[in-house]
Protein backbone atom coordinates (compact mmCIF):
# COMPACT_ATOMS: atom_id res chain seq x y z
CA UNK A 1 0.00 0.00 0.00
CA UNK A 2 1.31 3.41 -0.94
CA UNK A 3 1.61 6.65 0.92
CA UNK A 4 -0.60 9.68 0.59
CA UNK A 5 1.18 12.82 -0.61
CA UNK A 6 0.94 16.30 0.85
CA UNK A 7 2.54 19.35 -0.73
CA UNK A 8 4.04 22.35 1.01
CA UNK A 9 2.80 25.73 -0.29
CA UNK A 10 6.15 26.14 -2.03
CA UNK A 11 5.89 22.75 -3.74
CA UNK A 12 2.29 23.49 -4.75
CA UNK A 13 3.39 26.80 -6.28
CA UNK A 14 6.15 25.05 -8.20
CA UNK A 15 3.70 22.47 -9.48
CA UNK A 16 1.54 25.31 -10.78
CA UNK A 17 4.39 26.35 -13.10
CA UNK A 18 4.47 22.95 -14.83
CA UNK A 19 3.24 23.13 -18.45
CA UNK A 20 -0.28 21.69 -18.48
CA UNK A 21 0.67 19.14 -21.10
CA UNK A 22 3.15 17.68 -18.59
CA UNK A 23 0.98 17.91 -15.50
CA UNK A 24 -0.48 14.42 -15.72
CA UNK A 25 2.95 12.92 -16.35
CA UNK A 26 4.29 14.69 -13.27
CA UNK A 27 1.27 13.54 -11.29
CA UNK A 28 1.96 9.97 -12.40
CA UNK A 29 5.57 10.22 -11.23
CA UNK A 30 4.46 11.53 -7.84
CA UNK A 31 2.00 8.66 -7.54
CA UNK A 32 4.74 6.26 -8.53
CA UNK A 33 6.93 7.71 -5.82
CA UNK A 34 4.13 7.31 -3.28
CA UNK A 35 3.98 3.60 -4.04
CA UNK A 36 7.66 2.96 -3.50
CA UNK A 37 9.54 5.86 -1.90
CA UNK A 38 12.21 3.65 -0.37
CA UNK A 39 13.23 2.35 -3.74
CA UNK A 40 12.89 5.56 -5.74
CA UNK A 41 14.01 8.11 -3.16
CA UNK A 42 17.65 8.76 -2.46
CA UNK A 43 19.82 10.90 -0.26
CA UNK A 44 22.13 13.30 -2.01
CA UNK A 45 25.55 13.55 -0.51
CA UNK A 46 28.09 16.10 -1.56
CA UNK A 47 31.22 15.40 0.48
CA UNK A 48 31.92 16.49 3.08
CA UNK A 49 28.44 17.89 3.57
CA UNK A 50 25.11 16.58 2.32
CA UNK A 51 23.17 18.88 0.04
CA UNK A 52 19.84 18.08 1.60
CA UNK A 53 18.20 16.67 4.67
CA UNK A 54 15.23 15.52 2.61
CA UNK A 55 15.01 12.55 0.27
CA UNK A 56 15.10 13.25 -3.44
CA UNK A 57 13.37 11.77 -6.43
CA UNK A 58 14.39 12.92 -9.89
CA UNK A 59 12.76 12.36 -13.28
CA UNK A 60 12.53 14.16 -16.61
CA UNK A 61 10.34 14.54 -19.69
CA UNK A 62 10.78 15.87 -23.20
CA UNK A 63 8.40 18.67 -24.02
CA UNK A 64 8.46 20.92 -27.09
CA UNK A 65 12.02 19.85 -27.86
CA UNK A 66 13.13 20.73 -24.36
CA UNK A 67 13.96 18.38 -21.55
CA UNK A 68 12.35 19.29 -18.26
CA UNK A 69 14.14 17.97 -15.21
CA UNK A 70 12.20 17.56 -12.00
CA UNK A 71 13.50 16.92 -8.53
CA UNK A 72 11.06 16.20 -5.74
CA UNK A 73 12.23 16.83 -2.18
CA UNK A 74 10.29 14.87 0.39
CA UNK A 75 10.13 13.66 3.98
CA UNK A 76 8.21 10.88 5.64
CA UNK A 77 5.43 11.90 8.01
CA UNK A 78 6.05 11.05 11.64
CA UNK A 79 3.23 8.54 11.62
CA UNK A 80 4.50 7.04 8.34
CA UNK A 81 1.22 7.57 6.53
CA UNK A 82 2.13 10.23 3.99
CA UNK A 83 5.05 11.77 2.15
CA UNK A 84 5.50 15.47 2.66
CA UNK A 85 6.83 17.12 -0.50
CA UNK A 86 8.70 20.19 0.72
CA UNK A 87 9.86 21.41 -2.67
CA UNK A 88 9.94 20.59 -6.37
CA UNK A 89 12.60 21.99 -8.64
CA UNK A 90 11.99 22.19 -12.37
CA UNK A 91 14.90 22.82 -14.73
CA UNK A 92 17.69 23.44 -15.36
CA UNK A 93 19.56 20.19 -15.67
CA UNK A 94 21.38 20.72 -12.39
CA UNK A 95 18.24 21.73 -10.59
CA UNK A 96 19.38 20.36 -7.24
CA UNK A 97 22.09 22.99 -7.21
CA UNK A 98 19.64 25.75 -7.95
CA UNK A 99 17.09 25.16 -5.26
CA UNK A 100 16.40 28.63 -4.10
CA UNK B 1 75.97 43.84 56.04
CA UNK B 2 73.12 46.22 56.70
CA UNK B 3 74.37 48.35 53.80
CA UNK B 4 74.52 45.30 51.56
CA UNK B 5 71.02 44.38 52.59
CA UNK B 6 69.93 47.89 51.78
CA UNK B 7 71.41 47.59 48.29
CA UNK B 8 69.92 44.17 47.95
CA UNK B 9 66.51 45.57 48.81
CA UNK B 10 67.03 48.28 46.17
CA UNK B 11 68.07 45.72 43.56
CA UNK B 12 65.13 43.56 44.36
CA UNK B 13 62.85 46.56 44.25
CA UNK B 14 64.22 47.51 40.86
CA UNK B 15 63.91 43.96 39.64
CA UNK B 16 60.40 43.95 40.88
CA UNK B 17 59.62 47.15 39.04
CA UNK B 18 61.10 45.71 35.87
CA UNK B 19 59.15 42.54 36.19
CA UNK B 20 56.02 44.58 36.81
CA UNK B 21 56.53 46.23 33.45
CA UNK B 22 56.84 42.77 31.86
CA UNK B 23 53.94 41.22 33.72
CA UNK B 24 51.20 42.69 31.58
CA UNK B 25 52.64 41.71 28.20
CA UNK B 26 53.59 38.31 29.60
CA UNK B 27 50.08 37.74 30.90
CA UNK B 28 48.63 38.83 27.58
CA UNK B 29 50.94 36.43 25.77
CA UNK B 30 50.00 33.59 28.08
CA UNK B 31 46.32 34.41 27.82
CA UNK B 32 46.49 34.54 24.04
CA UNK B 33 48.45 31.31 23.99
CA UNK B 34 45.94 29.59 26.26
CA UNK B 35 43.08 31.08 24.26
CA UNK B 36 44.56 29.78 21.02
CA UNK B 37 45.04 26.40 22.64
CA UNK B 38 41.47 26.41 23.96
CA UNK B 39 40.19 27.54 20.58
CA UNK B 40 41.87 24.60 18.89
CA UNK B 41 39.91 22.35 21.24
CA UNK B 42 36.70 24.23 20.46
CA UNK B 43 37.39 23.87 16.76
CA UNK B 44 38.01 20.13 17.01
CA UNK B 45 34.89 19.73 19.12
CA UNK B 46 32.85 21.93 16.77
CA UNK B 47 33.93 20.00 13.68
CA UNK B 48 33.18 16.75 15.47
CA UNK B 49 29.66 17.96 16.27
CA UNK B 50 29.10 19.16 12.70
CA UNK B 51 30.14 15.77 11.42
CA UNK B 52 27.69 14.10 13.79
CA UNK B 53 24.87 16.36 12.58
CA UNK B 54 25.83 15.63 8.99
CA UNK B 55 25.92 11.89 9.60
CA UNK B 56 22.47 12.08 11.17
CA UNK B 57 21.08 13.97 8.19
CA UNK B 58 22.63 11.41 5.88
CA UNK B 59 20.95 8.71 7.92
CA UNK B 60 24.20 7.11 8.96
CA UNK B 61 23.34 7.09 12.64
CA UNK B 62 21.86 3.65 12.27
CA UNK B 63 24.13 1.60 10.03
CA UNK B 64 22.38 -1.06 8.07
CA UNK B 65 18.95 0.39 8.61
CA UNK B 66 16.84 1.93 5.88
CA UNK B 67 17.17 5.67 5.86
CA UNK B 68 13.83 7.34 6.34
CA UNK B 69 13.98 10.97 7.43
CA UNK B 70 10.76 12.13 9.05
CA UNK B 71 9.35 15.62 9.36
CA UNK B 72 10.22 15.96 13.04
CA UNK B 73 13.72 14.63 12.44
CA UNK B 74 14.22 17.17 9.66
CA UNK B 75 13.04 19.90 12.00
CA UNK B 76 15.57 18.87 14.65
CA UNK B 77 18.37 18.66 12.09
CA UNK B 78 17.60 22.12 10.74
CA UNK B 79 17.72 23.48 14.28
CA UNK B 80 20.98 21.63 14.97
CA UNK B 81 22.59 23.11 11.85
CA UNK B 82 21.33 26.60 12.72
CA UNK B 83 22.60 26.32 16.28
CA UNK B 84 25.99 25.08 15.09
CA UNK B 85 26.24 27.87 12.53
CA UNK B 86 25.51 30.57 15.11
CA UNK B 87 27.87 29.14 17.71
CA UNK B 88 30.60 28.67 15.11
CA UNK B 89 30.18 32.32 14.17
CA UNK B 90 31.04 33.31 17.72
CA UNK B 91 34.07 31.00 17.77
CA UNK B 92 35.21 32.47 14.45
CA UNK B 93 35.14 35.95 15.92
CA UNK B 94 37.51 34.83 18.68
CA UNK B 95 39.69 33.00 16.15
CA UNK B 96 40.03 36.16 14.09
CA UNK B 97 40.94 38.17 17.19
CA UNK B 98 43.58 35.59 18.07
CA UNK B 99 44.97 35.60 14.55
CA UNK B 100 45.03 39.40 14.52
CA UNK B 101 47.17 39.17 17.66
CA UNK B 102 49.57 36.94 15.68
CA UNK B 103 48.44 33.75 17.37
CA UNK B 104 47.43 31.29 14.66
CA UNK B 105 44.89 28.71 15.77
CA UNK B 106 45.22 25.09 14.79
CA UNK B 107 42.39 23.97 12.49
CA UNK B 108 41.10 27.51 11.93
CA UNK B 109 41.08 27.26 8.13
CA UNK B 110 39.12 24.04 8.15
CA UNK B 111 36.66 25.46 10.65
CA UNK B 112 36.28 28.65 8.63
CA UNK B 113 35.62 26.62 5.48
CA UNK B 114 33.03 24.43 7.23
CA UNK B 115 31.25 27.56 8.46
CA UNK B 116 31.34 29.10 4.99
CA UNK B 117 30.00 25.96 3.32
CA UNK B 118 27.20 25.62 5.83
CA UNK B 119 26.43 29.30 5.33
CA UNK B 120 25.77 28.55 1.67
CA UNK B 121 23.18 25.98 2.74
CA UNK B 122 21.45 28.10 5.38
CA UNK B 123 18.94 29.49 2.90
CA UNK B 124 17.86 26.02 1.81
CA UNK B 125 17.68 24.95 5.45
CA UNK B 126 15.55 27.99 6.25
CA UNK B 127 13.20 27.02 3.42
CA UNK B 128 12.96 23.50 4.81
CA UNK B 129 12.20 24.84 8.30
CA UNK B 130 9.50 27.00 6.77
CA UNK B 131 8.01 24.00 4.95
CA UNK B 132 7.93 22.01 8.19
CA UNK B 133 6.26 24.95 9.95
CA UNK B 134 3.71 25.10 7.14
CA UNK B 135 2.83 21.46 7.71
CA UNK B 136 2.51 22.03 11.45
CA UNK B 137 0.26 25.01 10.79
CA UNK B 138 -2.03 23.01 8.52
CA UNK B 139 -0.94 24.77 5.33
CA UNK B 140 0.08 21.62 3.46
CA UNK B 141 -2.35 20.39 0.81
CA UNK B 142 -3.09 16.89 -0.43
CA UNK B 143 -1.68 16.25 -3.91
CA UNK B 144 -5.10 15.51 -5.39
CA UNK B 145 -6.49 18.81 -4.15
CA UNK B 146 -3.64 20.74 -5.76
CA UNK B 147 -3.89 18.77 -9.01
CA UNK B 148 -7.65 19.25 -9.24
CA UNK B 149 -7.17 22.97 -8.79
CA UNK B 150 -4.56 23.08 -11.52
CA UNK B 151 -6.60 20.97 -13.93
CA UNK B 152 -9.26 23.64 -13.84
CA UNK B 153 -6.81 26.43 -14.55
CA UNK B 154 -5.32 27.65 -17.79
CA UNK B 155 -1.72 27.17 -18.87
CA UNK B 156 0.81 28.93 -16.61
CA UNK B 157 2.15 32.15 -18.12
CA UNK B 158 5.78 31.23 -17.71
CA UNK B 159 8.01 28.47 -16.43
CA UNK B 160 9.54 28.42 -12.97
Amino acid sequence: MGYAIKLSPKAANKLATVPRSLLEDVASELERLALNPRKLGRKTVSPPFPVTIEHLYGFHFRHEEETHYFTVFFLYSDDDTFLYVTDITINPAFSVLDRN
Amino acid sequence: MSEQLLFLDKYLGLFGEQSESWKKPHNEVMLAYRKADGLAESIAYGLFILERITRCSMGESEPGSEVQVTVSQAKRLCEAYRQWYNTAGVVLTVIEASEAAQFPVEGADRFREAHRELGMRMRALAHLSESVANLENGLAKPLEEVLNGLRNQTEPQSGQ
